[in-house]
């Protein structure tokens, strides 16, 4: 889910970076194409992830002992999102820089820096919400 | 001939040779060279490496009790 937001919402919507934009400004358009191709292989990879995670919850299902809850359901959606969003981050925006959050502006590091706080702080807040879940569902198991 | 005939001759003409123009990777020669370059390879690593990297702590993670 956090890959898709990124690459729907910050790469083709509000355009404000693309997958090697740091590298490879999209200021001509070739440049701009050689960018969408790689975008492309981003949400290829995020679809495949997607697929993957899709057929182990269906396994998932049918083990006995699944704690099946809504709030560990959404928690692990938000977990999923916000563990995605801090290690694409330290990965692509840190350690290999090849995009920024917001290439265009004057901050590029705060950018950087407020996307991962914001993605702490949901993989926080989702982890308690998975915990959350798992002590309900403990608590309503028979004896 | 009318400013608005013409420009539209204008445009069809270089919809039919304006091969910079064309936003497709199979049949676009210089996107073809700009993507399959020498580091193709390490940008295609680059790329999967956060979802590697995803895969392995969730299979740590789904470890824990």
């Amino acid at each position: 889910m956090g890959g898709f937001v990124d690459g729907i919402v910050l790469h083709q919507i509000l355009q404000w970076h693309q997958m090697l934009s740091a590298k490879l400004p999209p200021d001509t358009l070739l440049n701009k194409e050689v960018n969408m191709f790689w975008d492309g292989i981003f949400h290829a990879f995020t679809w495949l992830t997607t697929a993957v995670g899709i057929g182990l919850l269906w396994r998932l299902i049918y083990r006995r002992d699944a704690a099946l809850s809504n709030r560990i359901f959404v928690g692990g959606l938000f977990f999923g999102f916000g563990l995605f969003n801090v290690v694409e981050g330290l990965i692509d925006h840190h350690l290999l820089k090849l995009h920024n959050v917001r290439e265009i502006s004057e901050s590029q590091g705060l950018w950087n820096w407020g996307f991962i706080l914001v993605s702490l702080l949901m993989l926080a807040g989702s982890w308690l919400a998975i915990q959350k879940g798992r002590r309900d569902v403990h608590r309503q198991l028979p004896g | 001939m009318a400013a608005g005939l013409r420009f539209c001759f204008l445009l069809v003409g270089l919809m039919l040779t304006g091969t910079v123009a064309m936003a497709c990777t199979t049949c676009n020669p210089p996107l073809q060279a700009a993507i399959f370059r020498e580091n193709f390879l390490s940008r295609f690593l680059f790329i999967l490496l956060p979802f590697v990297v995803v895969g392995l702590i969730c299979m740590r993670l789904s470890k824990l009790k």
